[in-house]
């Protein structure tokens, strides 16, 4: 009790770190002064001194690294390490991140020399092969935390350059909206969001590309005023398509969007001015934001609650990458200069994933690159994990292409921070044999009683925890706006056994694959479990509750005398165990009602009651269908009722016919009804297209700590695993297996992964 | 022919006993001496003196002492085992009978079983096998003593059969049982040689006696220093050639022992009525009244001259003839440079078996092949801390039989099991790399090569590589079963053992090394750097003590301590630069009461304290090395008094110089000081003299870690800041913390320079 009452003083006294921005004491407090000092120290100016730190800086860390410690030593060493990050880390400020980062780098260094140096045993056996297996998936593992590391130790939050006042300077922008096999509804919003963007009507085209050939497109094209353009073969998917565009237009600029990304009418004016800036610039990169949730988050439950997977590479990777010259170009709502897309020969066609490849051939010309980390697009997410698995696996091997056709790491026209940047955007597409080795490597002890590390487990756990420990806390601080600790394992782990088989063969001969369109804007119409694809899942989750139980019979009756060790696979399995039943959770296909997304959204609005009154209200959100507002006061209406809604866009009024909906207290639901092209023009500009549209969408989510994450994948986890039971309970898997196929089936991302183009 | 062989013998003199092939240089003998007993009667004969009173004497030995620790049992159907036992060149077998005790399978064929018994590989007799008498059968057999040699072989050999079909070469009802409780009863003569000094080091010393050496060494009633000095040197290269038997040199000071002796004179001293016969000479003489004993006399104008005479001796004794040697010019052999005592594996290049042991002793046959031992003894203060251990580049040839899977050669170092290399690993292939060494490498012959580790902990000082080669071949079957014969293993002597990676560091004081290889005394191999210091008037006892040291100094490294220096306590100063050895007993050494602060135990005014040993009282294996951990001397004591006699060692860093060690030899009594000599030559007791403050009992021997800890040597200073850090992690972790922040603020300056830089604009204005 005693204990408790200790505990509270000390959160009364500290309070929890989350809230560190926001308590003086960790803004101005005496350690931030003491850093800014250091960092401002005139001591700096003294000609040698920063180089003579640093070289001595490196030799102390290679001693620190390679001194060996027995057990007692190494928990006291941990000890110091964890209770002083543990200590700075609610103070704000970069300085305290990177000294994170440091104490991050000795622990996990450590952990990898110790590894290499006093665990391999001197006997090569069996032991040893799966024990070499293990030693690279976290060879792996270190190399991408440190490159993580390096690459995102310095967001450059650049900032937009605001275009001249003189317009004759504004660049000519051609609008590139590439389009294959999507509906016209997906297709319409963005095309007409392209043609409201804010920029001299003379300068700027829209041109939709469409590959599919359809002739209900190229009418709604010429009816609103893009061009439509469509080619007699697909060669070359969307690279092919976007350069026969290049082909044929003009513009000094090209802006390039995915047919379901609707830009903001300020897209151009917040991009267009570093163009001017810097004449050497050949891509300027804007984030992907999505409107619908993810399989992950949509079947998990956490839309907007927890940030996704694109968030951490669009909030911090691609930004870090700008710091270096090093953000790449990510197929849509980028801006790229003509002069320099025809330099490296157009978009490039010999990988799969054509953007990346592109921004890596401008680098080579010594073209630069720019991150603008303000969403000015907003698109649709995948729609199925089906579909989600089979991006990744493009992406997947698409950089697995490129590392072997055109490596980052040879080749003129690099520095090494570009090429450091590059190795880790394409290595970190590797993760598939590492994962699947964490996931099965205790099985290795369960199973063979192979001793994989060749030490005893306290040892162990007092090497490895610290490595993990420090890695999580330095990331949490760095990341925790974008990424919740943990999820990035669930989301590795459901997709590693998808990426390893493309990424291997893709390595073999980069020629396999061919490109597969991520399909989006489809319906999911019944909860259901798809069990095709989380098929390894269940065979791997099979085997660690397998080896879960023979690791209570070792702990118990067969290996009494290596508990130690016991207990260490076992909890490595448990963990296995709750990240296994997470990935299944993802996979328990949630259902998706609606054809449009709801976008919550608050603008002024006005509505006009069927009696003539009109009332000043809010909207709550809104989607193509219609939307909600938020009435001042109680409101009963019939339903079905006509009116008629205003949104304010500035001075400016846009206003629709609809009909109510629902209609319950102070909230109004209504459906737009009678709509015309125009109309609809109307909508997308007083909506999707607004300046503001996506600033303020992330309000204020929490922002991670270390045990967060594990609390909640944990919650997660027993979802996954109820859900599951249930779902086993009530259903026959392989009737299910034929209902399921509405989403892209394993079929289909076999026939994408095998068949030769 | 006992009878003509028994007037030729003059007087008796010494027993013998045998050790079993333990020792090299027993092992080699064993093989390289053949001579005929006739032959060699006949050589001796004209050196015989005839003298009347010759005496005559009966040594009995048993197998167990020949090194059978339990019955041997003799199995399949030719199954033999071999006894070797020597005897002194000094005497000669007059009579000699065997007595055996055996048992054996009942199922034996009487017509076709036997028990042969050789004697230096003639047949002395076979037993037959009758059924029905095959529980508790006894002979006693005569043996001609002509067959005897100086090295002598007796082997038994089992003719047994169960079947006159096909039967299993190891059948298991094929077996006969020897008791170890046999002897072999021996009748000696003495004889005496000449006064020659070409016999040296005979007959002071004989290999043929398995026994400690026991030679006394004489001085006049007071000794100089530099004829001390002198007998240390002779002392040292007797100890030497003494080898495993140990060394003790009893110390009469103007008389004669009943026997063999060593006298030293300087300028008109005199010994009776012997004297010096001026300028450095080296005489043999016989005793003047024991018949047939020797006196080696070693004698001088002043000190320079014994010291050169001793010189002559102990490296050129095999040139000296005739019964009397002058020195008259010489030229000092150049200083030694540390750890090159040729016993010592040198640890500049990794060193090839062929220069441990000689070839025949690394090639095994049969097909229960004896173990392949390879002694070697390497410095103790190797550097091993985190290392992988030794490098051994193992060589090895077998014959290529098909052999099942047990079949392996196992290496063992001190006992220690190290590692088995399996013979017939389907996943290897022999190699090609010793093709050269051999001159015929036959095509059933298996050479391969394996790089091991030897964990480093258990190697140091004095070590054994044991290698044992295992056959296990495939059986074929009843009938067909012919057992190989020709099953042969060996390691060859290009094969190499590593010690020059290692540096040369050590934690001090340890009387482990000490009592093992002489440590840190030894480090050079003529003790230039070491210094004994003896009270004034030293006597008989404390001066025994001190020879016997010598003995063991060059014992441990093979050369004479040519270069020690010799002073007495109140000169102590002049040598502070050196390790010092002091001797002494109750409170006759005035260092004593002079050092008591740094001695953990001090006796004066008949009350003795002790220092409090290191609570965890820790058990100092060097080969753990634990040691290297010191620990804060505990600093309190106790005084008690009493009676009896203490007798102690004690080694603690010089107070003189840092860095020099000094172990202290101390009895309550001064004839008490041959205990620690006795424990120092006893290879059981020997094990327990750990630690730096060590008790001495009759029987047992107790340590304690009281003194503080020193180092000695270098390291390479990484390695130094990586050993030192290990065992502070406070230290590390602010280190760490400091590199840590160092880095962080380095790289905030250089990020933010950097990013300033990619946000240059032409004069465009950037939003807020």
């Amino acid at each position: 009790m005693k204990l408790l009452a200790l505990l509270a003083q000390w959160r009364e006294r500290w309070g929890p770190s989350s809230r560190s921005s926001l308590n003086p004491r960790y803004l101005y407090g005496a350690l931030n002064a003491l850093g800014n000092q250091l960092i401002d120290s005139p001591v700096w100016a003294l000609p040698g001194v920063v180089i003579a730190t640093a070289v001595g800086c490196v030799m102390g860390l290679a001693l620190i690294t390679s001194i060996p410690f027995q057990l007692s030593e190494q928990l006291v060493f941990s000890v110091i390490f964890c209770a002083v990050s543990l200590y700075i880390r609610r103070y704000v400020g970069t300085l305290v991140v990177l000294v994170l980062i440091s104490m991050s780098l000795v622990a996990s260094t450590r952990y990898i020399y110790w590894r290499f140096t006093a665990t391999l045993g001197q006997e090569f056996n069996s032991d040893m092969m799966f024990g070499i297996g293990l030693l690279c998936a976290e060879l792996y593992a270190w190399l991408v935390l440190v490159l993580g590391f390096f690459q995102t130790s310095w967001p450059l939050k650049r900032k937009p350059v605001l275009m001249p006042q003189d317009l004759s300077l504004w660049p000519t922008v051609d609008i590139f909206v590439p389009t294959y096999n999507e509906p016209l509804s997906v297709v319409r919003p963005t095309v007409m969001a392209a043609l409201a963007l804010d920029w001299p009507r003379d300068k700027i085209k829209v041109y939709v590309l469409d590959d599919g050939r359809r002739p209900e497109f190229r009418e709604f094209s010429e009816s609103v005023g893009a061009v439509y353009l469509t080619r007699s073969d697909n060669l070359h998917a969307k690279a092919g398509n976007l350069n026969a565009g290049l082909a044929v237009s003009n513009g000094e600029l090209v802006a390039i969007f995915d047919c379901d990304h609707i830009p903001t009418r300020t897209f151009l004016q917040t991009t267009v001015g570093w163009f001017l800036e810097e004449p050497q610039l050949g891509m300027l990169q804007t984030p992907h934001h999505f409107l619908s949730p993810d399989p992950f988050e949509r079947n998990l439950g956490l839309f907007r609650n927890m940030p996704n997977e694109g968030e951490l590479f669009y909030g911090l990777v691609q930004d870090g990458n700008d710091l270096w010259n090093a953000t790449f170009f990510c197929g849509s709502c980028a801006v790229l200069r003509r002069t320099s897309l025809l330099a490296i020969g157009g978009i490039a066609i010999e990988t799969v994933t054509e953007d990346a490849h592109t921004s890596l051939k401008m680098h080579r010309l010594g073209y630069t690159t720019a991150y603008i980390g303000i969403v000015q697009a907003a698109g649709l997410a995948t729609e199925s994990l089906s579909a989600h698995v089979g991006q990744r696996i493009r992406w997947a091997r698409g950089m697995a292409q490129i590392f072997r056709v055109d490596n980052p790491l040879m080749g003129k026209g690099l520095n090494w921070q570009q090429r450091l940047c590059y190795l880790n955007a394409m290595i970190h597409f590797f993760y598939g044999f590492p994962r699947v080795v964490f996931l099965t490597a205790p099985l290795a002890y369960m199973f063979f009683q192979a001793h994989i590390i060749q030490v005893s487990a306290d040892l162990i756990a007092a090497y490895a925890l610290p490595h993990l420990i420090q890695a999580n806390i330095a990331n949490s601080r760095m990341q925790g706006k974008f990424r919740h600790n943990l999820w990035a394992e669930v989301y590795e782990t459901a997709l590693a056994w998808y990426i390893l088989v493309p990424t291997t063969l893709a390595l073999i001969s980069p020629k396999f694959g061919q490109f597969n369109v991520t399909k989006k804007g489809g319906l999911v119409d019944r909860e259901y479990f798809d069990w095709r694809i989380s098929l390894p899942y269940l065979i791997i989750l099979g085997l660690n509750l397998l080896g879960l139980v023979i690791g209570i019979g070792r702990l118990f009756w067969w290996n009494t005398h290596e508990i130690g060790t016991v207990v260490l696979n076992l909890v490595w399995t448990l963990y296995n165990l709750m990240l296994l039943w997470a990935t299944l959770a993802v996979a328990l296909e949630a259902r998706q009602i609606r054809s449009h997304w709801r976008v919550q959204l608050a603008m002024p609005a006005m509505v006009r009651l069927p009696n003539g009154r009109t009332m000043v209200c809010e909207t709550e959100d809104f989607s193509e269908g219609g939307l909600a507002l938020k009435l001042p006061t109680s409101l009963v209406l019939e339903k079905n009722a006509p009116v008629s809604v205003s949104i304010f866009r500035g001075e400016r009024e846009f206003s629709f016919p609809a009909v109510v909906a629902f209609s319950q207290g102070a909230v109004l639901r209504l459906r737009f009804e009678g709509m015309q092209l125009d109309d609809y023009q109307a909508l997308v500009a007083a909506t999707f297209s607004r300046g503001d549209a996506w600033q303020e969408w992330l309000p204020d989510r929490d922002t991670d700590h270390p045990l967060r994450g594990f609390k909640e994948v944990f919650i997660i986890s027993r979802q996954g695993l109820s859900r599951f039971l249930l779902s086993l309970a009530g259903t026959i898997p392989w009737r299910r297996l034929r209902v399921g196929t509405g989403a892209m089936t394993w079929k289909r991302l076999r026939m994408g992964i095998w068949k030769k183009q | 022919m006992e009878k003509a062989i028994g007037i030729r013998i003059a007087s008796a003199l010494l027993a013998m006993l045998v050790a079993f092939g333990v020792t090299p240089i027993e092992a080699k003998s064993r093989k390289a001496v053949v001579l005929d007993a006739a032959s060699k009667v006949a050589v001796t004969s004209p050196e015989v003196a005839a003298e009347p009173r010759a005496k005559q004497r009966v040594v009995t030995i048993s197998l167990k002492e020949m090194g059978a620790l339990t019955p041997v049992q003799l199995r399949g159907v030719s199954g033999s085992w071999l006894f070797p036992f020597s005897i002194r060149s000094d005497e000669v077998v007059v009579g000699a009978k065997f007595k055996i005790d055996y048992s054996y399978s009942p199922s034996l064929l009487p017509e076709l079983s036997h028990l042969k018994i050789m004697l230096n590989d003639e047949v002395v007799t076979v037993l037959p096998l009758p059924r029905d008498k095959n529980i508790g059968n006894k002979r006693e057999i005569e043996l001609d003593p002509r067959l005897f040699t100086d090295y002598n072989k007796l082997s038994f050999r089992l003719i047994g059969h169960y079947t006159y079909k096909c039967e299993d070469p190891l059948h298991s009802s094929l077996w006969l049982n020897l008791s170890n409780a046999g002897t072999v009863e021996l009748t000696l003569a003495p004889m005496t040689l000449e006064n020659n000094l070409k016999y040296l080091p005979a007959p002071f010393f004989n290999r043929g006696d398995a026994r400690t050496l026991n030679l006394p060494f004489v001085f006049a009633s007071a000794p100089s220093l530099g004829t001390l000095k002198a007998a240390g040197i002779v002392a040292s290269w007797f100890g030497s050639l003494a080898s495993y038997r140990g060394a003790k040199f009893p110390v009469m000071l103007n008389a004669l022992p009943e026997g063999n002796a060593v006298l030293f004179m300087q300028g008109s001293e005199r010994i009776g009525a012997l004297g010096s016969a001026g300028g450095p000479s080296i005489s043999i003489e016989a005793h003047p009244t024991v018949p047939g004993a020797k006196l080696l006399i070693v004698s001088g104008k002043q000190d320079e001259d014994l010291l050169r005479a001793a010189r002559a001796i102990v490296l050129n004794y095999a040139t000296l003839t005739g019964q009397r040697a002058a020195v008259t010019a010489e030229t000092e052999p150049p200083a030694r440079v540390p750890y090159d005592a040729p016993a010592w594996v040198t640890t500049n290049r990794p060193v090839r078996f062929g220069e441990l042991a000689p070839q025949d002793q690394m090639e095994v046959q049969g097909y229960f092949p004896d173990v392949i031992r390879v002694n070697f003894r390497v410095s103790p203060d190797l550097f091993t801390w985190r290392s992988q251990g030794v490098p051994m580049e193992l060589k090895y040839r077998y014959t290529s039989m098909p052999l099942s899977k047990n079949s392996s050669l196992n290496v063992n170092v001190n006992g220690n099991f190290v590692q088995g290399l399996p013979l017939n690993d389907p996943t290897r292939k022999a190699t090609a790399l010793n093709r050269l060494n051999l001159p015929v490498l036959d095509s059933n012959l298996v050479v391969r090569e394996d790089l091991l580790f030897v964990p480093p902990y258990q190697v140091g000082g004095r070590n054994q590589l044991q290698l044992h080669y295992y056959f296990d071949p495939i059986k074929e079957g009843e009938c067909r079963d012919a057992l190989p014969d020709n099953m042969q293993g060996a390691i060859d002597p290009e094969s190499t053992l590593d010690f020059s990676g290692f540096p040369h560091y050590v934690a001090l004081p340890n009387l482990a090394y000490f009592s093992n290889i002489g440590f840190p005394y030894t480090r050079m191999a003529d003790l230039s750097q070491t210094a004994v210091v003896l009270p004034e008037q030293p006597n008989a006892d404390e001066l025994s003590l001190y020879l016997a040291m010598m003995g063991r100094m060059g014992e441990a490294t093979a050369y004479p301590v040519l270069r020690h220096a010799l002073v007495s306590a109140a000169e102590v100063e002049t040598v502070s630069s050196r390790d010092l050895l002091v001797i002494g007993s109750a409170q006759r050494q005035t260092l004593m009461a002079k050092w008591a602060d740094h001695l953990p135990m001090v006796q004066s005014n008949g009350e003795r304290r002790v220092r409090e040993p290191d609570i965890f009282r820790r058990v100092l294996y060097r080969w753990a090395q634990k040691d290297l951990q010191s620990s804060p001397r505990p600093d309190g004591s106790v005084n008690i008094k009493g009676t009896g006699g203490l007798v102690t060692m004690m080694a603690f860093e010089s107070p003189l110089e840092s860095g020099r060690s000094v172990v202290y030899l101390y009895a309550d009594r001064s004839d008490d000081l041959h205990k620690i000599s006795d424990v120092l030559n006893d290879s059981e007791r020997v094990a327990g003299v750990q630690g730096d403050f060590v008790v001495v009992d009759d029987k047992n021997v107790d340590h304690a870690k009281i003194a503080d800890t020193y180092y000695l040597g270098s390291l390479p200073w990484i390695t130094y800041l990586r050993w030192m850090f290990s065992m502070h992690p406070l230290l590390v972790g602010a280190l760490g913390l400091l590199i840590c922040l160092a880095l962080a603020v380095v790289s905030y300056r250089e990020l933010r320079r950097f990013a300033a830089k990619r946000l240059v604009t032409r004069g465009g204005k950037v939003s807020s």
